[in-house]
């Protein structure tokens, strides 16, 4: 166990755990957009930002991928953790100003002013990449593969629908709404930042609703190595 | 201008612009010219601006090395990526004329922003650089925001590196590839790797990793797995196939067909040369075959990556030892000698006769492995030495059939230059090591060795190595039974093929200037023969250099920016350090080869190592923190 405080209230936490999870165990919220409990963090929103003060020296961290440390003490409030994160979400704001999840932040924290970004749905907090790669395990999203040799490629969130299963996962966890998934007449479409696709559906063998996409089915059967004839009717008619 | 006016580089400040006072490149602790008198009016990156002439116009210095900046910027946080990108545009305009009051507070307000709350460390500590212009030269800044006439472009010379691609001889994108495995694009990773490798699958299976022994990652836990990702993406990445290029420049000569002789060959060929490769072996890889045994580097591999560039246009004739480098220079117009170090050091040990039965120089008994003579079969093998080549013969002993091995060490274990991987498996299959020991004596029995006397040491000062010097203890003399002994205490050149033309170094290796040239006209020397025994990678870059040595030399126009060279050689040790702060760095287990599990070991040269896993290497490459750091230098 791994002591430490937070806000001044001492506290025990597991090694290997992050702060905001330490936080959370004790119920202290930390505000935060591209986090989710079910990920890895990406770290990339900045908004969880916190003070920490270790052996004396002070610094700013996101505490959703920051280790807990013997010995630290974290301010979730103090008047740096407010300045960066004020300005992080002063960020986020620039980029998206009509995600409620957005909206709320900025109402919380008084940000009325833009800084002269591009504006774009996408944030790139890189929920859709984990979600993706760690949870459905199809790894169809590249992001932001910057540097050196990859100079023209970046910030960009692509997906590659090859391996796509239609899934819907990363329109679930995007927490702005810039990928979204829409079914009609068979046909389910993906919306992503910059690419459309569509992906025909299979049709129930009893009640004939379109009820998944052929990809997903293939994919089912892959995983499970059932037989063809379990997947011919929608959920209803099972 | 030898000297600064002004420094904020290493948290330094150091201001002599009133008092008229400049600051020497010892005080600001960065060189100040390069290629030793070549002038530099301002130096601008990770760790500051140095300012050597006062009349450079700071604010097109600032546009200029922040367009740089964000063409490096990954994008993983918005803050460094916008923030970046931001005060691009804003420096744009302020260079352009076409700024407004207040530009230069906005861009201090998104910098002091950038400055604590970013992903990694990369923007916030590049931009440090133009927080310092925004502070110290304020006034420059604020009558830029007045209309003006676009300034001038500033002539610049930019560097991007990361502590582990300045260790890389042949400077490997390492951050750009291990990006694209983390995406689980194997294909561009094989590409961006060849861009300036020429033996990926070589150096994936057997490089001597000098990038991951500067990895940042290295004191947070363990340094990033960076050779096998590379050979990762030689496993699982295709490339586009070879096409034979067609080549119209003068034939170049090369001596040797080792990785110096084959990366000379390969750049020849880029630059339009048609490369011919005099080979004593039969087959491909010089020392890379005989020198390195076939359960850690297999010919097929060594033969997929020489074939390619065979293919590409290289001629090669095997079997064609030159008994003088005179009898080919002349047909040729230049001449790259590459036949590296293959003679042993002699050995002092009293009673040691050369080649004689039971007594062995170390690469010769490689040598003779890989030309599959046999060798006669010993029970107690002892090997002498701590390199590479010490660790190579004793497991090629053991698959040889010896039933014991011990190698003898003047030093300790930490002190062995051979890599610690190589010294963990020698331990695994149960060589035994006598450290701080030295041989002093063979003993002949009948037609054969039968003991080794041995004297134990102690430790010194530090010799000129920097490594302590081992001292004999008196009267400390034992015995070891062996019935044969192997010695690997270094490597020399054959010098008898460079005839009186050729100047030597008072070690024996060949002297030459940065691009390879000897003191013979037309004639250049790259690898092992100039460096003394080195890695393999040392030996490509060497080849490189010297196959770019010879365009300079033949060709008039020739495009090689000698420059810009320069400048990277300069600031090569400032780019070596580490720039991140590994304090609040998550620990991130890292992913181990998979082993072979050898069931028996005579006569087994199966390859130990196995290839990661793609989850295995996805996994690992999230490891990378990319250290990029980018350094621009001004001129006139």
């Amino acid at each position: 166990m791994v002591k430490l405080t937070i806000d001044g209230k001492a506290i025990e936490s597991k090694e290997g755990k992050t702060i905001i999870q330490a936080a959370s165990d004790n119920n202290i919220v930390i505000p935060t957009l591209c986090y989710n409990e079910e990920l890895t963090p990406t770290g990339s929103c900045r908004v969880c930002v916190v003070e920490v003060i270790a052996d004396g020296v002070s610094t700013l961290v996101s505490s959703c991928d920051t280790p807990v440390k013997e010995g630290i003490e974290v301010y979730t409030n103090s008047e740096n953790a407010i300045k960066a994160r004020k300005y992080a979400i002063q960020m986020l704001y620039s980029q998206n100003s009509e995600a409620p999840a957005i909206r709320a932040l900025a109402g919380k924290y008084n940000i009325t002013e833009k800084l002269p970004v591009e504006e774009s749905e996408c944030i790139g907090c890189g929920r859709c990449y984990k979600v993706c790669s760690e949870v459905v395990e199809r790894k169809c999203i590249d992001m932001s593969v910057g540097g050196l040799s990859n100079m023209n490629e970046k910030l960009s969130v692509k997906w590659n629908f090859d391996n796509c299963i239609a899934c819907g996962a990363c329109a679930y966890v995007c927490p702005t709404h810039a990928v979204s998934i829409h079914d009609e007449d068979g046909v389910r479409t993906m919306i992503t930042p910059n690419a459309k696709h569509e992906f025909s559906m299979k049709k129930c063998s009893d009640c004939g609703k379109y009820y998944a996409p052929n990809v997903q089915i293939e994919w089912m059967k892959e995983k499970t190595g059932l037989s063809d004839d379990k997947f011919d009717r929608c959920m209803d008619c099972r | 201008m030898t000297n600064a006016i002004f420094s904020t580089w290493n948290d330094k400040l150091l201001d002599g612009r009133s008092s008229n006072t400049t600051f020497t490149s010892e005080q600001v602790g960065l060189p100040l010219t390069y290629a030793e008198d070549k002038d530099v009016n301002a130096i601008i990156g990770w760790s500051g601006i140095v300012l050597n002439n006062e009349n450079t116009n700071i604010v097109s210095l600032a546009c200029e090395y922040v367009k740089a900046v964000s063409m490096i910027t990954c994008g993983e946080c918005s803050i460094g990526f916008h923030g970046v990108k931001m005060s691009e545009d804003i420096l744009n305009n302020l260079v352009q004329g076409t700024g407004s009051a207040g530009d230069a507070d906005k861009l201090l307000y998104i910098i002091e922003n950038m400055k604590s709350n970013t992903k990694c460390n990369f923007c916030s500590s590049a931009m440090k650089a133009v927080h310092d212009c925004l502070v110290y030269f304020k006034n420059d800044f604020e009558v830029a925001s007045s209309p003006h006439e676009p300034y001038k472009k500033a002539s610049v010379i930019v560097n991007v590196s990361a502590p582990c691609v300045e260790a890389c001889p042949i400077h490997q994108d390492v951050p750009g590839y291990i990006n694209l495995i983390k995406n689980g694009r194997y294909d561009d990773a094989l590409e961006l790797i060849k861009r300036n490798n020429p033996l990926p699958e070589c150096s994936g299976n057997a490089c001597m990793a000098s990038c991951e022994r500067n990895c940042v990652r290295k004191d947070i836990d363990k340094p990033v797995a960076i050779r096998a990702l590379k050979r990762v993406a030689c496993e699982y990445g295709t490339s586009n196939p070879v096409e034979p290029t067609k080549l119209n420049g003068e034939k170049v000569a090369i001596i040797g067909a080792g990785p110096a002789g084959i990366a000379a060959a390969k750049r020849l060929i880029s630059l339009g040369y048609r490369p011919v490769i005099f080979e004593m072996n039969n087959g491909y890889g010089g020392m890379l075959s005989t020198g390195i045994p076939e359960y850690r580097l297999p010919q097929e591999i060594i033969n997929k990556d020489y074939n390619e560039i065979i293919k590409l246009g290289a001629e090669f004739r095997g079997n064609t030892p030159i008994s003088q480098v005179k009898d080919i220079s002349g047909a040729y117009k230049a001449t790259i000698i590459c036949n590296g170090a293959t003679l042993s050091r002699p050995s002092n040990i009293e009673g040691w006769t050369e080649n004689d039965n039971g007594m062995y120089q170390g690469i010769h008994y490689l040598k003779s492995v890989y030309n599959k003579k046999i060798m006669p079969v010993s029970e107690h093998v002892v090997v002498v030495g701590g390199g590479n080549t010490t660790i190579d013969c004793a497991r090629t002993a053991l698959r040889q059939g010896a039933t014991d091995v011990t190698i003898l060490y003047r030093r300790t274990m930490s002190e062995m230059p051979a890599y610690k991987e190589e010294i963990d498996a020698a331990i695994k299959e149960g060589i035994k090591f006598e450290f701080l020991t030295i041989p002093v004596k063979v003993q002949r029995g009948e037609n054969k060795v039968v003991e080794v006397v041995c004297q134990k040491i102690e430790l010194g000062e530090p010799d000129e190595s920097g490594r302590p010097r081992p001292i004999p203890i008196p009267g400390t003399e034992y015995t070891i039974y062996c019935d044969k002994i192997l010695s690997c205490i270094g490597e020399l050149p054959d010098t008898s093929i460079y005839g009186s033309k050729i100047n030597l170094t008072d070690d024996g290796r060949v002297l030459t200037d940065k691009y390879g040239a000897t003191s013979a006209k037309g004639i250049f020397a790259a690898g092992d023969c100039v460096n003394g025994p080195s890695s393999m990678a040392e030996a490509m870059a060497s080849g490189k250099r010297a196959a770019e040595g010879v365009d300079l030399y033949l060709n008039k126009n020739s495009k090689i920016k000698q420059s810009k060279q320069e400048v990277f050689d300069t600031y090569h040790q400032a780019f070596l350090e580490k720039n991140v702060d590994e304090a609040f760095n998550f620990k991130m287990e890292k992913q181990e080869s998979p082993v072979a599990e050898l069931t028996y070991i005579r006569d087994n040269y199966e390859q130990v190592e196995k290839v990661l896993s793609k989850e295995q290497a996805e996994r690992e490459a999230e490891r990378c923190i990319k250290c990029y750091k980018v350094m621009m230098i001004a001129r006139d």
